[in-house]
């Protein structure tokens, strides 16, 4: 295999993989197969652009409340979003009229085969493996290079990261029809839930379209760029009676390598910005492997919203992407006995702080350090490491950090 | 005393580039701390395992850029803990007239003098106690 196929350039193939395995479900449940495939640019865009189009094209035709939604939706989400969710609908809706099946009867039945499309891919795809038994040794390229550890988290994080922006959009105490089947369809997505079966299917169409990734270019030890090519080329995609909406991979995610050798495994971070971002900009963003909202990453929150987050892994997340140093200073968290000069470190000191009760399962303090080498830019970096809450000054903490006795630690002749 | 020159020309490791090339190293048989990893003079039995030349990782860091690695200029020994995971790496001896080294990339060099003694890693408390990594 060329290695310059590795390259985005197999994106129009993956596409035709994953329309051919579209099909395939449709045929399965004996339904004809829409003429409109509309692609879109993110999983909220296509969240609410499936459900709108839904009603539109079986009768619900009520200007006033749909445009009442797109300026909920604009409001909410951003114009930006609204403008795409118009395009897309616009696309898989327009001239659909003529649908003999009207009203709420009609939108039951696109999350009906929502429904029954789950088991009529697992049963597509034990036919199309039957059909091509020479390639029945080759296991399915999956989901690629993909670990699908990492896949799954970001499902449930974009699962999160839309319904949080569906209910901030039609969740407030207005309802209407459309506004309730948003709320109901948007979940009528697949390949989120079910994304071992999809994917195999989509695997089984694009043998032939999609080369596989060079084994030796496998997830990058560090976040990277590149990692993104080797996710499937669709995310979600949403089944329904006129139309087929899929919405393709994020442009770009970033992992990080955890553990080494035969256990090592990779996990969503990103430190300076989002963790999976889609071509229009949506983002999921997170902290070693934790989904937290942009705010954490781009360090915006005040040390008392900090303390306030109610979700023990945000709030840690929170603070170590802060820093303690800094967290210290701005939450004034109480000092616990005085400052003593880091053994082995000369010219460092050691501090000990109070931690508040609620921001780990157990009691803690927390033991700011210095570095014993300087950084690129002269500074010495300085961190926090968690102690037990009954250490009472900062030798005994520190001394603890090493299983050293305060006694062994004084002795220290050299930090580097 | 080694310079840091010295030790990357024999050695063949590189370390950040901003720190100093004429820093001498110094040669302890004290404690001693490279970032979350101690070398603690310990009263236990000699290791056995010869450390080869191309040195052991004792703590790998994300992307093996931030490796703690042990090497040696004449004979040392390091025995990796039997049940690995907790806060002790192992047990390095140095034999009389060799030293041995931690090097990293962002802490440099760390001189091991002769003696015995138990390689450390760095623990917290968060939660439950992890180790650090730096």
């Amino acid at each position: 295999m060329p290695r310059a196929a590795c390259g985005r350039d197999d994106t129009a193939a993956e596409r035709r993989a994953w329309e051919s395995a579209a099909r395939a479900c449709y045929q399965k449940i004996g339904l004809p197969f829409p003429e409109r495939v509309v692609w879109v640019s993110s999983p909220l865009v296509g969240a609410f652009a499936a459900p709108i189009a839904a009603c539109l094209s079986t009768g619900h035709r009520n200007n006033r409340v749909l445009d009442s939604v797109y300026r909920a939706l604009d409001d909410t989400a951003g114009e930006a979003v609204g403008h795409a969710v118009r395009a897309a609908v616009r696309v898989a809706a327009d001239g659909a009229v003529s649908d003999p099946v009207h009203g709420a009867a009609a939108t039951a039945l696109h999350a009906e085969i929502a429904e029954t499309m789950g088991s009529a891919m697992a049963s597509a795809v034990r036919e199309r493996a039957r059909v091509t038994p020479a390639r029945k040794e080759s296991a399915p390229p999956t989901s690629r290079n993909v670990p699908t550890g990492a896949l799954a988290t970001l499902a449930t994080a974009s699962q999160a990261a839309v319904g949080a922006a569906v209910d901030a959009a039609v969740g407030g105490p207005r309802q209407d029809t459309i506004r309730g089947e948003v709320r109901r369809l948007w979940r009528a997505h697949l390949a989120g839930q079910r994304s071992d079966t999809w994917l195999t299917l989509v695997g089984l169409f694009g043998q032939d379209a999609v080369p596989p990734l060079d084994e030796h270019r496998s997830w990058p030890t560090v976040a990277e760029q590149a990692a993104a090519q080797s996710a499937p080329a669709g995310w979600w995609w949403w089944p329904f009676r006129g139309f087929v909406m899929l919405c393709p991979r994020p442009a770009e995610l970033y992992l990080e390598q955890v553990g080494e050798g035969a256990g090592v495994t990779h996990r969503p971070h990103r430190a300076d910005g989002p963790t999976a971002v889609w071509p229009d900009g949506f983002g999921l963003y997170f902290w070693h492997g934790t989904h937290v909202t942009r705010a954490v990453i781009d360090d915006t929150l005040t040390a008392d919203e900090i303390l306030r987050e109610t979700n023990v892994e945000i709030r840690r997340c929170a603070i170590e992407r802060r820093g303690w140093d800094r967290f210290i200073t701005e939450a004034r968290l109480a000092q616990v006995g005085p400052a003593v000069p880091d053994p082995g470190n000369p010219g460092q000191t050691l501090t000990l702080h109070e931690v508040p009760a609620d921001i780990y399962a157990t009691r803690v303090r927390v033991l700011l350090c210095t570095n014993g080498t300087v950084e690129r830019d002269g500074t010495r970096r300085r961190f926090g490491l968690t102690v037990p809450a009954d250490c009472t000054d900062p030798l005994q903490a520190a001394a603890w950090t090493y299983g050293l006795t305060s006694a062994q630690y004084i002795t220290a002749q050299r930090r580097s | 005393m080694p310079t840091i020159e010295q030790a990357i020309a024999t050695f063949g490791v590189t370390i950040d580039e901003h720190l100093d090339r004429h820093a001498e190293i110094p040669v302890l048989s004290g404690l001693q701390f490279q970032g979350d990893v101690a070398v603690v003079p310990a009263d236990r039995d000699p290791a056995r395992i010869p450390v080869p030349e191309i040195g052991v990782p004792i703590v790998r860091g994300q992307a093996e850029a931030n490796t703690h690695l042990l090497l040696a200029t004449g004979k040392a020994f390091f025995s990796p803990e039997r049940f690995g995971g907790g806060m002790v790496l192992g047990v390095l001896t140095v034999a009389e007239g060799a030293s041995a080294y931690l090097a990293h990339p962002e802490h440099a060099f760390t001189g091991i003098a002769p003696g015995t003694y138990e390689l450390r890693r760095q623990r917290e408390q968060a939660g439950e106690a992890r180790l650090v990594a730096d």
